[in-house]
């Protein structure tokens, strides 16, 4: 079942003569539950893909499909709770929310739609997360490698159609970015998560089912990954 | 230029809406200190002028100087000029109305002399010879005679002697003796004829209680004899002045010009200037108090917005000196712009203001004179504002300096401010959330987050309220107490005749012809005297017998006693005042059943009850008749009167209302005359004109000259209407100054409000793009922006408007001490406030709303924490 279909998508930064391309009628198309890795040097376009595959930018032409909704004829309120519904953003930064605790940041995008958490999937999510005995620290509070489970915490909360990584592991040390890529593999294989993730780290790269190059804007190479006898 | 400087000259321009709202802070409250320092100088300036017009331009005088003082004085190198005033002597006004200045007092003057004592003509010239005069005018206003430029006068000239040889002067009040073997008299030696070459105003220089009208001519090279003239000197640096003085070592009887040296700072005992002083400190304090705020703050957002870029300076090597240099290059920078730019604001607001309110000063201040208020900008006060000003900067750069080169480099770059967050620090009640949706939670968690940094704001948003309220209160006091004190008055002019119980002829053609005027609409001749009347409880009205009785005045059964105001009027009058209330006219003149008008409703503040007390005290439909007692001596039978009507419109000069516990009883002349023929004597020495006129100005003037003309003295001629002007000017005075003073502290605070939401929103756009990110709504993020508002706004009114009307009750507790005003809630400038702090709050919430929505999430998410 194809979750995601990107046709023709061109951005285009600035205008005249400094116009700058960052993507150049870029197509894809993911099938749900896949674990994708897009890689590509500094200022290749990919975190723009992105961006813009989870609307959080627009492209300057193309069409996007997430479960068959065209992204962008949503109008800017429609595209937000779109958002808070179907994807989930995991950052560098993590980008918590500095005066909600680790729960109320989990919950944000519940909150904003108004939706009755389900205690359950909470509880459950949280001790997946380890943060069981941290619902109520501010993220101040938390280490690094905390912080970024909570984001993911965030990101999966509503069961999103997507869940979109940009450099997850960019800001930890090795055992912590070995623990968060374990997460969300966990969260891939046993929930059919779909997931994409940008990352420089090769090692990262070759856990997921597809790797996707991206230089100057186009995709260079898209290959599948043939797992060896283990599995 | 180094990099500190280079950095710190970056930030500025990088944030130019910060940099130019601090910067127009500045130049508000630069301005309106150096009004303040101006107004004080201008009202110096003003105040010297003021005083050297009455009492003349010298610091030391010697009366009845010795010739040797005189030579002394010529010699000194420190004295900067000097004059001489001789004096020639006195000699009788013929004609002179006024019996307490029967003198023309003869003085000459020397050129330097009209230059320390400046006269001003009227008509004519100033005497150029031994031979010419020049009169002051108010031999005519205040004395009755009239001399006109080319008139020749001669005059017996003399001393004016005691019966036992003293001479006296114009410092000895002229005292009129029954025994004319003790009465002064005038020792004649010459006879002289002179022209009168001129007419000037009064000369300062003459006091209130001198005998003789000053006359000067002119003589420049008299022939001084000892004690015959009086010596002014100016020395050339007034601050040494005592010193000059004791180095002279004067012989004579000398005095300081203590007023004039006084208000040049020279001696500085208990006067103006120490008021002046002191008010204009408080006001410093103030202004300065709400300027570190704003400046302050200003100065901490720019800090912490830089911490991470000082952070990684001092990793680089910076030195905590440098790091504290670059804060105060900031305030550098910010000064040399705003101080020049707002004292030269100051300047300019406060001449603008004085020069409209010229006329309205003038009316209130000496009304013959014509110093002008005019704006006069002193050396000291632009020092002072300047230095008032750099203080308030660098108070303000202090502070977030030392936090800057206090912290370490990590903790800089890592923002240590916001990890010493702990959850009860934006711990919220979960009603919150329920009522307000997480957009409200969010709302108020981050107003506790940033509780230190809003603090001083919500402060000054604080202060602003507090004051405005409070100065309106304070002037709608004032106003009403001026209309309670002046506006009850039903007449524009009065003219009270020394007569107590009957007019003289005289009078009763002056009072005939000032009716006849056109400019006169009604008017009432009125004396009156008090009596009292006794009453048992079934005449007293029932409310106001239990009050007397709750005040423990009396038992219940008892008699009451109350006071009458017994007043009578001109037939003419009263007659007229009966036909416009419909009343019979000839049963209220006859002899045989003397019938009265009775005015019977107090109105007064009752401080026991705290609150107007307006009511009747007689049960009037059962008393028709009083018994009148007048206290003397003899004790006479009382006087019984039947009341005609009871009346609550007044003839003009009687209140419609009576004092407490009396009531207003109103007679014609003629049933005084006859019935109260034997109480000639308790009648007041007032025997009262009253007037109405559209025009009291004018009538003022007309009424002096039929006065003046008839030889009756002027100054017992009111004019009320000019008292209410007059007293309405201060009114406008005080309340332009004040709504001018609170106007531009409003203006701080906006300023301050603007700097401190704009910034923090600014500091938060990742925050805002995150959340949109995760898919608030622009509907949602309105919402968090709003309800951020709401509370901010509300935490300032929530203790300022109950700070503010606890004030106003101050204030009129301290009202009620003169006047009977009433409290109230100050309503309508409370919701003034409230407006303007949501209007304020919004606008700056929404201006940086729009601002941020401008950018879009990505690069939002893109800016460096």
């Amino acid at each position: 079942m194809v979750i995601l279909k990107v046709e023709n998508v061109t951005k285009i930064y600035g205008k005249g003569n400094t116009a700058v391309k960052a993507l150049d009628k870029v197509s894809l198309s993911v099938e749900k539950g896949e674990f994708i890795a897009v890689v590509g040097p500094s200022g290749s376009g990919k975190s723009t893909l992105l961006h813009i595959i989870g609307g959080v930018d627009n492209p300057t032409s193309g069409k996007e499909y997430i479960n068959n909704t065209d992204v962008f004829s949503l109008n800017e309120n429609n595209l937000a709770i779109f958002r808070r519904r179907n994807i989930g953003l995991v950052y560098q930064f993590y980008n918590l929310i500095p005066v909600l605790n680790v729960e109320e940041n989990i919950l944000l995008p519940l909150l904003l739609d108004g939706r009755k958490e389900d205690k359950n999937h909470l509880n459950n999510l949280l001790s997946t997360l380890n943060l069981s005995d941290r619902t109520r620290h501010l993220p101040n509070q938390l280490s690094g490698g905390q912080q970024q489970r909570v984001s993911i915490g965030r990101a999966l909360i509503n069961n999103p159609a997507l869940v979109l990584a940009d450099e997850p592991t960019g800001n930890l040390d090795s055992k912590n970015s070995a623990e968060i890529i374990e997460l969300l593999q966990y969260y891939n294989k046993t929930y059919n998560q779909t997931l994409i993730i940008i990352t420089h780290d090769e090692r990262i790269a070759l856990q997921a089912d597809r790797i996707i190059s991206i230089e100057d804007g186009r995709i260079v190479s898209d290959e599948r990954i043939v797992r060896g006898v283990e599995k | 230029m180094n990099v500190v400087k280079r950095i710190t000259l970056q930030g500025l321009k990088k944030n130019r809406t910060r940099t130019l709202v601090t910067i127009i802070g500045v130049i508000l409250s630069l301005s309106m200190i150096t009004a303040v320092t101006t107004f004080i100088s201008s009202l110096q300036s003003y105040m010297i002028n003021l005083i050297i017009e009455q009492d003349g331009d010298w610091h030391v005088g010697i009366y009845s100087a010795p010739q040797s003082d005189l030579s002394k004085v010529k010699e000194s190198s420190d004295v900067d000029s000097y004059s001489v005033m001789c004096n020639i002597g006195y000699a009788y006004l013929d004609g002179g109305l006024n019996e307490y200045k029967p003198y023309l007092f003869l003085v000459s003057f020397t050129e330097d002399t009209f230059k320390s004592f400046p006269l001003k003509v009227i008509e004519g010239r100033l005497p150029e010879n031994e031979s010419e005069i020049v009169i002051p005018s108010h031999i005519y206003t205040n004395g009755g005679v009239k001399f006109a430029v080319g008139d020749r006068i001669t005059l017996d000239i003399g001393h004016r002697m005691t019966h036992d040889g003293y001479r006296l002067t114009q410092s000895n009040p002229y005292i009129k003796l029954e025994d004319l073997e003790e009465q002064e008299y005038l020792d004649v030696f010459t006879a002289k004829t002179y022209t009168v070459v001129g007419i000037c105003e009064r000369p300062g220089f003459e006091r209130y209680v001198s005998p003789g009208y000053t006359v000067i001519t002119y003589n420049d090279n008299p022939s001084l004899t000892d004690n015959e003239f009086d010596l002014f000197f100016k020395v050339k640096k007034p601050s040494k002045v005592y010193e000059v003085v004791g180095d002279l070592k004067l012989e004579g009887d000398f005095g300081y010009h203590g007023e004039l040296l006084r208000f040049m700072g020279v001696s500085s005992i208990g006067n103006l200037n120490a008021v002046l002083y002191s008010i204009g400190s408080i006001l410093l304090v103030l202004i300065m108090t709400c300027s570190i705020s704003l400046i302050y703050n200003s100065f901490s957002i720019s800090v912490s917005e830089r911490t991470r870029q000082y952070g990684l300076l001092s990793g680089a090597g910076a030195t905590k000196k440098q790091l504290k240099a670059s804060v105060f290059y900031e305030a550098l920078y910010i000064s040399v712009i705003g101080i020049p730019l707002g004292i030269l604001a100051g300047i300019l607001g406060i001449g603008v203001t004085l020069n409209l309110l010229e006329d309205t000063f003038k009316s209130i201040a000496s009304a013959n004179s014509t110093v002008r208020f005019t704006l006069s900008v002193s050396v000291a006060s632009i020092a002072v504002a300047a230095v008032a000003g750099i203080i308030t900067i660098l108070l303000s750069a202090y502070i977030p300096a030392r936090r800057c080169a206090r912290l370490s480099a990590m903790d800089a770059i890592r923002q240590v401010a916001d990890i010493k967050m702990k959850p009860r620090n934006v711990k919220t009640w979960r009603i919150t959330r329920k009522v307000f949706g997480i957009e409200g939670d969010l709302a108020l968690k981050n107003i506790k987050r940033n509780k230190k940094r809003y603090s001083s704001t919500v402060i000054s948003l604080f202060v602003s309220i507090v004051l405005f309220i409070s100065a309106s209160s304070l002037s709608s006091y004032m106003i009403d107490s001026v209309t309670t004190v002046y506006q009850n008055l039903n007449y524009d002019l009065s003219y009270r005749t020394g007569l107590n119980d009957k007019f003289d002829e005289k009078t009763q053609a002056v009072y005939e012809r000032i009716t006849r005027l056109g400019s006169i609409k009604k008017s009432s001749v009125i004396n009156n005297m008090y009596a009292r009347l006794t009453l048992p409880k079934s005449k007293v009205d029932d409310d106001y017998y239990n009050l007397i009785k709750s005040h423990g005045f009396l038992s219940d059964g008892d008699n009451l006693d109350i006071f009458i105001s017994l007043y009578y009027l001109d037939d003419v009058t009263f007659k007229e005042f009966l036909k416009e209330i419909g009343e019979n006219q000839a049963l209220y003149f006859d002899e045989e059943n003397p019938r009265c008008l009775v005015v019977d409703r107090q109105q007064y503040f009752d401080y026991t009850q705290e609150r107007m007390i307006d009511q009747n005290i007689l049960k009037q439909e059962v008393v028709k008749e009083i018994d009148v007692t007048i206290d003397n001596e003899q004790g006479y039978e009382p006087v019984k009167l039947a009341i005609g009507k009871y009346v609550s419109d007044t003839p003009i000069g009687i209140r419609h209302y009576s004092d407490y516990n009396s009531i207003t009883v109103m007679i014609p002349q003629s049933i005084k005359d006859s019935v109260f023929a034997e109480y000639k004597d308790m009648w007041d020495t007032n025997l009262t004109m009253y007037f109405t006129s559209d025009n009291p100005f004018k009538a003022a003037e007309e009424i002096a000259e039929i006065l003046l003309e008839e030889g009756l003295s002027t100054s017992k001629l009111s004019n009320h209407a000019e008292i209410l002007a007059n007293t309405r000017n201060i009114v406008t005075i005080i309340n332009v100054f004040a709504y001018g003073f609170i106007i531009l502290i409003s203006l701080i605070t906006v300023a301050n409000v603007f700097n401190t939401i704009s910034t923090n929103m600014e500091l938060r756009t990742r925050e805002f793009a995150m959340l949109r990110s995760v898919g608030m709504t622009s509907k949602g993020f309105r919402k968090m922006v709003s309800f951020e508002s709401v509370f901010y706004g509300l935490k300032a009114l929530i203790y300022g408007l109950p700070v503010a009307v606890g004030i106003t009750y101050l204030i009129y507790k301290s009202m009620l001490q003169g006047v009977d005003v009433r409290f109230y809630i100050p309503a309508t400038s409370m919701c003034i406030t409230v407006i303007m702090v949501f209007v304020v709050v919004f606008a700056t919430m929404t201006y940086s709303m729009n601002k941020l929505k401008k950018k879009n999430i990505l690069e939002g998410l893109r800016i460096e924490k």
